[in-house]
């Protein structure tokens, strides 16, 4: 059996990838769309042959899921009319730009009983899987530290306005490897320790930083970790950027390539090269895992992360730009 | 030129080995306490083996010491070399300590020798690569730079590496090799924030962690790791506004040597062309025979020490040491 789904607006960029696969998961039937500017919502709707709905109202009423591609300042505001409307939701990362909306929004999965997803891929990727088996094992011992980086290019648009994006590369990426840290280690992020800075062209917003996380409980209580996410791929790379974590034990080191670059390709008119990775695609594995509401992940439980986990991610972000001002360790008092 | 070796451990060999190709230069004299060290070291280049370095000072007419000795016993040399009025060739790092480290560098103040510092990773071909790029302006304004270097544990004289107190652990020791390289691509450090296991793990085992933050701005990642489980490796990235460069040992190597047995330990092998320890060296030489500066100088070495010696207090305290103000 699939479920109806929707997605409700296409301003974030992973909107497109999320169209493709539903149109080829068994678990989804990909209805329609909706969206605040209705000209994008239109195209998109036109382009993966599904219906264009005027109002937001008007998806809820057709769906059983929807998966929020929002501008991240606007994700409360979208997130808990679906929740109230009795539809599961999937909500692009971060969670939100404010505790406060992270909360309402948690509230309303709760008071409903629908559920909140978030969308991180990298628990989804095969590697991370596998990662999080391997250390778990025991192979390298205790783990001591892991050096970890979520690498990408500047999207532009309304990315680069503070009040709709929460900031800039520390937002956008930290909350992946916080996510996959917390995923893999079992591990909650205790202080946070930010240098952040605009080097790259980026207009309005952070696009470096390098982050250094303390970890506790899990299998990694008292390590540390770095976190680079910055904007730093430009149009000349040869792919969308990295997740990468190296994990030092106290016997071994497991080094993590979430999109390892398993084909080279060399195009001779364009005199690119592209790096694109093999085997399961993250997008899919977690749309599926949220569809299906699998059982069956870690724990027998689903593999996903729900709100929760987004609002705990988020946190690492807030604390990081409250170091980056005052060049102190800021500790994280979880909410 | 006559050079006088002092130290026949590993770094020495490799110094050794280097001289040996080097036209003009003659080492007439080895000295270490461990006589057979002394003996293999001096005959490997057909010189003469001392005991100690008074024992070849006052037998052999050297103009240059070149000492690869344990990092607590660089001071006391070094304040010997530059009363005898000879120059010394010093392997990283500098001293122990920073008061050390100015009293080696008052020491060769009008003392008629020289000071230079075996700061060898501003011999490396990728690094100076890498180094003219930035100033060439090729990659734009600069706002990441990552490094890693990872060494297995190395076992030198009465094994003290494994002696934090005499070998500082991995980040005065292994580390500063990528502190004075960023510093000399991006100037003065404003401020270390570092995580390390110092203190924390017995098991020959150092890793750390460590952020700098330039004055002039770019942000740099320092990754350092003794008793890494393999061969060891290095890898450096610069992310730039116009364009990013990366080298990484483990991806580009002209020669690849495939062996059963474990290799443990050992200096990086480029393999290919010039070692950058000769190359090091003989920048020294040519920096005597025409009175140039050296691209890297004893202050450089003393600075290098300052960055190191932050991130170790790093690690002890959890919090950033702002350079600025003890500089």
């Amino acid at each position: 059996m699939s479920a109806r789904v929707g997605i409700l607006s296409f301003a974030h960029v992973h909107a497109p990838n999320y169209a493709a696969v539903l149109g080829r998961l068994g678990s989804a039937e990909f209805v329609g769309v909706a969206d605040d500017d209705a000209e994008r919502g239109r195209e998109a709707a036109r382009r993966y042959g599904v219906r264009f709905f005027e109002s937001a109202e008007g998806l809820f009423d057709a769906v059983d899921a929807v998966l929020v591609c929002s501008e991240n300042g606007r994700h409360a505001g979208d997130v808990i009319p679906a929740l109230r409307a009795g539809v599961d939701v999937l909500c692009e990362k971060p969670i939100s730009t404010t505790v406060g909306d992270a909360h309402e929004m948690i509230r309303a999965a709760e008071e409903t009983g629908r559920r909140l997803g978030i969308a991180f891929p990298v628990r989804h990727a095969p590697a991370v899987r596998r990662a999080r088996e391997i250390v778990r094992s025991g192979a390298i011992g205790r783990v001591l530290a892991v050096n970890g980086t979520n690498h990408g290019q500047a999207p532009g648009g309304w990315f680069l306005d503070p009040e709709m994006s929460g900031g800039g590369a520390v937002m956008d990426h930290t909350v992946h490897v916080a996510d996959t840290l917390r995923f893999v280690l079992g591990v909650e992020v205790r202080s946070v320790y930010a240098e952040i800075g605009t080097f790259f062209g980026t207009r309005g917003v952070d696009d470096a930083g390098v982050l250094t996380l303390e970890m506790e409980g899990g299998v990694a209580d008292g390590a540390f970790a770095t976190v680079d996410p910055s904007w730093s791929r430009g149009a000349g790379y040869p792919t969308w950027g990295d997740l990468t974590l190296r994990i030092t034990g106290s016997s071994g080191v497991l080094d993590v390539d979430a999109f390892s670059r398993s084909i080279t390709t060399f195009d001779h008119e364009s005199g690119g090269t592209l790096w694109t990775p093999a085997g399961g695609d993250p997008n899919a594995l977690m749309l599926d895992d949220f569809l299906r509401g699998a059982e069956g992940g870690p724990e027998g439980g689903r593999v996903g992360a729900g709100g929760g986990d987004g609002l705990r991610a988020l946190e690492v972000v807030l604390a990081a730009y409250r170091s980056g001002e005052s060049h102190a360790p800021v500790g994280i008092a979880r909410g | 030129m006559k050079v006088g070796v002092v130290g026949a451990g590993f770094m020495g060999s490799v110094h050794l080995a280097a001289y040996a190709n080097m036209p003009g230069v003659e080492v007439v004299g080895v000295a270490d306490a461990d006589e057979e060290a002394a003996a293999a070291g001096a005959a490997s280049v057909g010189a003469r083996p001392y005991p100690s370095y008074e024992a070849l000072v006052s037998a052999e007419g050297v103009d240059v010491i070149d000492a690869c000795l344990p990092t607590a016993l660089h001071r006391d040399l070094a304040v010997k070399v530059a009363g005898d009025g000879k120059h010394l060739f010093l392997e990283k790092p500098i001293s122990r300590t920073l008061e050390e480290a100015g009293e080696i560098l008052s020491a060769f103040e009008g003392s008629g020798g020289r000071l230079f510092v075996g700061h060898v990773v501003r011999f490396f071909p990728e690094y100076v690569r890498i180094k003219a790029m930035i100033e060439a302006g090729d990659l734009g304004t600069v706002g990441v730079a990552r490094t890693s270097r990872r060494s297995p544990f190395l076992r030198g004289w009465n094994d003290w590496y494994a002696d934090w107190r005499q070998s500082g652990g991995v980040l005065v020791d292994l580390v500063i090799h990528d502190f004075d390289f960023l510093r000399w691509c991006f100037g003065e450090v404003e401020r270390v924030y570092a995580r390390g296991v110092m203190g924390r793990e017995y098991n020959r085992l150092d890793y750390a962690l460590t952020t700098l933050r330039f004055e002039g701005g770019p942000i740099a990642h320092v990754e350092g790791h003794w008793g890494y489980p393999a061969p060891f490796e290095y890898s450096i990235e610069v992310a730039g506004s116009k364009g990013l460069v990366t080298a990484d040992s483990t991806e580009a190597a002209p020669l690849k040597l495939l062996q059963v047995a474990d290799s443990v330990g050992g200096v990086p092998d480029v393999a290919v062309g010039e070692s950058p320890y000769q190359a090091e060296l003989e920048h020294f030489v040519r920096c005597l025979r025409t009175g140039e500066e050296p691209v890297v100088g004893g202050r450089d070495a003393r600075e290098a020490l300052l960055v190191s010696l932050a991130a170790v207090e790093s690690v002890r305290t959890g919090e950033p040491v702002t350079l600025g103000a003890r500089a």
